[in-house]
């Protein structure tokens, strides 16, 4: 038996029939396909007589006969009677039949008496192994997801020494101030490592001490089993029926590939409906229809509170309550490609969240103290001391973790934003963590009053990633979602305000970008599972799209990205000058009131000097 | 030994499937033990072109069914595993199952002739005493394995009555072909693969191809085509205009002898059927006898007087339509000398007495 040299199969002889005359496209396709692999294909002219096709297959016997037409009524019939005469013209016996078609699929292939059928849903691959007679492995399996690790490869080098040494000025003085600080948060994670350590027993000793560091109503929960409002346990039956839902999800384990011929950058979208079963309703058709990553969305009065609660919880409203069970059960749902963001970016909790995430085996976190201190409601001396911690654990457990800006959607301007930001990540990097640059895509209240999106959205954005490329190298993942503020109530804007940005982000090669569901922009109420796939679609169109092809930005992306960095180091140097980090939040260095940004209240007067 | 009943249609949608759960219907609780299959893909919920309604199969306890493993895993009966073979589908292999619990089933079975004779040798092991293999669309060739034939025809194959009662009096005059005599049916052919000519003078003579479809095929005949020749086998396909072009060559040489088929489906798959039977009549005028190896009886006619009608802009593209059905029955009753019914309005009755009558049940 003769082999092809290019891939081992043995030669296989095929007529390639356009039925009629305008629809071949797909068969000289397959031709060019068949004859790269090595096998001797024919392509026959379009609307031949079939009698003429059949006469032409006894004289040459092929191994496969490969048709396509449109089908409409009557046509079937055509069809039928071509089977017959390949029968009668005693060919059935060693020439197999094939059918294609946009609207061919198996049960028509079988009406029709083809052997195999492919249509639009059917990849060329799928025809090709058929003919190849090896069994077709389709491309989600063949491009088999593996989890990456978003920061592989970047040496966090810094463009300008003089930067790198105000950012070490300033990280230097963080990190003494908060060596000598504490706080009941800081406290509250240690008591959790010890809780969750392998071989560890519940500890009734351990557990009081933790409680005593808590706020009353999470006391309330663990003695009565009384549980803030809108907050219940799943029932026995319901977490029962959560567990198998996952069993039954895994051996159907299913992820698909959004990328075409670019690897980059990730798609990631956040979920947080409040209820785990719904989660992870959510996350599985997000990984089904191509999301590299996702993340765990909890509620604002959560980073309010000191503490966590304990069990499977359902919570009524937006967000989803962090408990060790509730990330357990999510943790385990999860494909194994899918890259996993629990947040530890504000409030009274960060270190503990940070420990939880990586004892349960969470791959990324999201820390930025700049903006959690000015936007995110927690008090800036607090979150200094206990960002600094999680920044530890983060490193400990090795869980890279994005800095978010989303300051700037209180109007903080992007300069600012970003030299938050940079100390974050210059700290990160002194404590040995991996940190992720997370700008922001967004028609910002700074962008609109300044109008610098006035004419596209391509500029500043590409402006800031050319800034920041400038300043360090390092991951890039726009965010949060990306195209923020640019969503209207409509689906199809909204799909495309978000394919847009990912074009662009895409186009700018970052390594992730987050994308909204087209319900996110406005919904008042639940996000479907159906926007979901809108905007995953777009986004894989996108890619398809664009190929390696990219958006190229006007000269003024320039411009305003050398003002951008020279924004950014003024910035710096004033907070290098005033000498204390923390001071400089509060005093709005970072962003001030006029700016939109307030220095929050939660925590505030609970750090303690050791 | 399995009696096995091919239904053949003229077009999509003429009645077959309909007949077929018609019969096996009738059967059930009979004590008789019915085998089924489909060369087609039957028994869906919907036309896989035309999105209308299809007539459901509900397969009976004990019912033996072959049908392709997608449909069979999706069964709603409740099947138990006979065999599986290794007739290969576009929906997975065949696998032969007999019915516990009845319930509505989806058939696709074998699609070639040789796999239809597998299939109901596996029906007769299992001591099946009926077989219905349902057809596809206006295929013809895997039911020529079958013992008996019934053609179903209707609107859908031309809204003309007068065009269906032809067509279908121009088929059943075809498969009505005598079959060849003991004398061509003992000889030893050499290689039943390729066109033989037989004299006693000059013995065989294989041409070194099966079918005739074209002119240069046609010539070789005529090379070869003398007044000694006393038959032609012609074991593949024939083409319209191909036999047209030799019919004209045998006028000229009043060659008057046998043309041997083995089966008359071989001259039904041109695209008409009534000028493929004038020139037959043409070829019987002039004395030469058009005889088959195989044939095979058929035993009733089934008209349907449905058709699926076009319709651009409304939710489904196709919507049913109707031709005067008493006008059809009337018509194609006088067109053909067998039982002509229509079993959506009258039952299957009268195709049961036939096939009772035939097969010794």
């Amino acid at each position: 038996m003769n082999t092809t040299e290019q891939t081992g199969a043995v030669i296989k002889k095929i007529f390639l029939a356009p039925l009629d005359p305008v629809h071949d496209v797909a068969l000289k396709v397959l031709k060019r396909m068949l004859s790269d692999r090595g096998h001797e294909t024919v392509l026959l002219p379009p609307d031949l007589p079939m009698e003429e096709i059949i006469a032409r297959a006894v004289e040459e016997k092929p191994d496969v006969i490969m048709v396509s037409r449109t089908l409409g009524y009557g046509v079937a019939e055509l069809m039928a009677r071509f089977i017959d005469q390949v029968e009668i013209a005693g060919l059935r016996d060693k020439t197999r039949l094939v059918v294609g078609g946009k609207a061919i699929h198996p049960s028509l292939a079988a009406e029709l008496g083809f052997d195999a059928g492919f249509g639009a849903e059917s990849e060329y691959e799928e025809s090709i192994a058929y003919v190849e007679e090896r069994e077709y492995v389709p491309r989600t399996e063949r491009e088999a997801k593996v989890k990456t690790d978003i920061t592989e490869g970047y040496s966090y080098a810094y463009g300008d020494p003089g930067v790198e040494k105000i950012l070490d000025e300033i990280v230097d003085e963080i990190v003494e101030w908060t060596s000598m600080r504490t706080s009941d948060g800081i406290r509250r994670a240690e008591i959790r490592k010890k809780m969750l350590a392998p071989g560890n027993k519940p500890n009734a000793a351990l557990m009081k001490e933790y409680l005593s560091l808590c706020d009353e109503k999470i006391v309330k929960a663990y003695e009565t089993s009384q549980y803030p409002n809108k907050v219940r346990a799943l029932t026995m039956e319901e977490e029962a029926s959560l567990d198998a839902y996952i069993a039954a999800m895994k051996k159907e384990e299913r992820s698909s590939v959004l990328q075409h011929t670019r690897k980059k950058p990730l798609v990631f979208v956040q979920y947080g409906t409040g209820c785990p079963i719904m989660d992870i309703q959510h996350i599985k058709t997000s990984e089904g229809w191509g999301a590299d990553g996702v993340f765990h969305f909890d509620p604002s009065w959560g980073a309010r509170t000191e503490g966590f609660l304990s069990g499977c919880l359902s919570h009524e409203e937006d967000g989803s309550v962090i408990t060790f069970e509730n990330l357990t059960k999510i943790k385990h749902a999860l494909h194994p490609a899918t890259l996993w963001t629990v947040r530890a970016h504000r409030g009274l909790n960060t270190p503990e969240t940070a420990v939880l995430a990586g004892e349960v085996g969470a791959d990324l976190t999201k820390i930025n103290i700049a903006y959690g201190s000015l936007n995110g409601g927690t008090d800036p001396e607090r979150l200094t001391v206990d960002g600094t911690m999680c920044i530890r654990y983060a490193a400990e457990y090795g869980m890279p973790f994005d800095i978010v800006t989303n300051e700037e959607l209180g109007g903080v301007p992007a300069e600012k934003a970003f030299a938050g930001m940079l100390i974050v990540s210059h700290l990160a990097r002194r404590l040995g963590a991996r940190p992720i640059l997370k700008p922001l895509f967004c028609y910002s209240p700074n962008v609109m009053i300044r109008g610098l999106m006035d004419d596209n959205y391509i500029d500043y954005n590409a402006a800031k990633i050319i800034a920041l490329r400038e300043i360090i190298d390092a991951p890039i993942w726009p965010g949060e979602p990306i195209g923020f503020m640019t969503h209207i109530e409509d689906r199809i804007q909204s799909a495309m305000a978000t394919a847009l940005h990912a074009a662009l982000g895409v186009s700018l090669g970052v390594d992730g970008i987050t994308i909204a569901s087209t319900d996110e922009a406005y919904s008042r109420g639940p996000i479907s599972v159906a926007a979901r796939v809108d905007t995953l679609q777009a986004v894989k169109e996108v890619y398809r799209f664009f190929g390696q092809a990219r958006i190229e930005p006007t000269p003024v992306a320039r411009t305003w990205a050398d003002e951008l960095v020279k924004g950014i180091v003024k910035v710096l140097e004033n907070v290098a000058r005033r000498g204390s980090f923390v001071n400089a939040l509060y005093e709005g260095l970072l962003g001030s009131p006029d700016d939109g940004a307030n220095p929050g209240r939660a925590g505030r007067d609970t750090v303690e000097k050791i | 030994m399995t009696a096995s009943i091919g239904i053949i249609g003229t077009a999509k949608n003429t009645g077959k499937t309909t007949t077929a759960s018609s019969l096996l219907a009738h059967y059930a609780g009979s004590g008789i033990r019915v085998g089924l299959t489909s060369i087609g893909y039957d028994g869906e919920d919907v036309d896989n072109i035309t999105g209308l309604p299809k007539p459901r199969i509900i397969g009976e306890s004990g019912n033996i069914v072959a049908t392709a493993r997608v449909c069979y895993e999706s069964s709603e009966a409740e099947l138990r595993t006979l065999k599986e073979t290794d007739i290969e589908t576009s929906l997975g292999n065949v696998i032969i199952g007999e019915v516990v619990r009845a319930g509505r089933i989806v058939l696709a079975g074998p699609n070639r002739g040789i796999d239809v004779r597998h299939v109901l040798q596996y029906m007769d092991d299992m001591h099946a005493r009926l077989s219905f293999v349902d057809g596809a669309l206006n295929r013809i060739v895997p039911l020529m394995e079958t013992d008996g034939i019934i053609v179903a025809t209707g609107a859908s194959r031309s809204t003309s009555v007068d065009y269906i009662a032809g067509e279908v009096s121009a088929i059943l005059e075809i498969l009505a072909l005598p079959r060849a005599g003991d004398d061509f049916l003992g000889a030893d052919v050499p290689d039943d693969r390729d066109i033989v000519l037989f004299s006693e003078k000059k013995g065989y003579a294989g041409l070194g191809f099966s079918s005739l479809i074209r002119d240069e095929q046609v010539e070789r005949i005529i090379d070869h085509l003398d007044p000694a020749v006393q038959w032609i086998r012609i074991p593949g396909l024939c083409s319209l205009d191909a036999f047209k072009k030799l019919a004209v060559h045998c006028t000229s040489i009043v060659w008057g002898k046998r043309i041997i088929l083995r089966n008359p489906s071989q001259l039904l798959l041109s695209a008409d059927t009534k000028a493929m039977l004038d020139l037959i009549s043409l070829l019987q005028k002039l004395g030469i006898l058009l005889q088959v190896e195989r044939k095979i009886p058929v035993l009733a006619v089934t008209v349907n007087p449905f058709y699926p009608v076009f319709q651009s802009g409304a939710d489904t593209t196709y919507k049913a339509g109707l031709i005067d059905g008493e006008e059809l029955l009337k018509k194609v009753r006088s067109s053909v000398h067998i039982p002509v019914m229509d079993i959506e309005k009258e039952g299957p009755g009268m195709c049961i007495k036939v096939i009772n009558e035939r097969f010794g049940i």
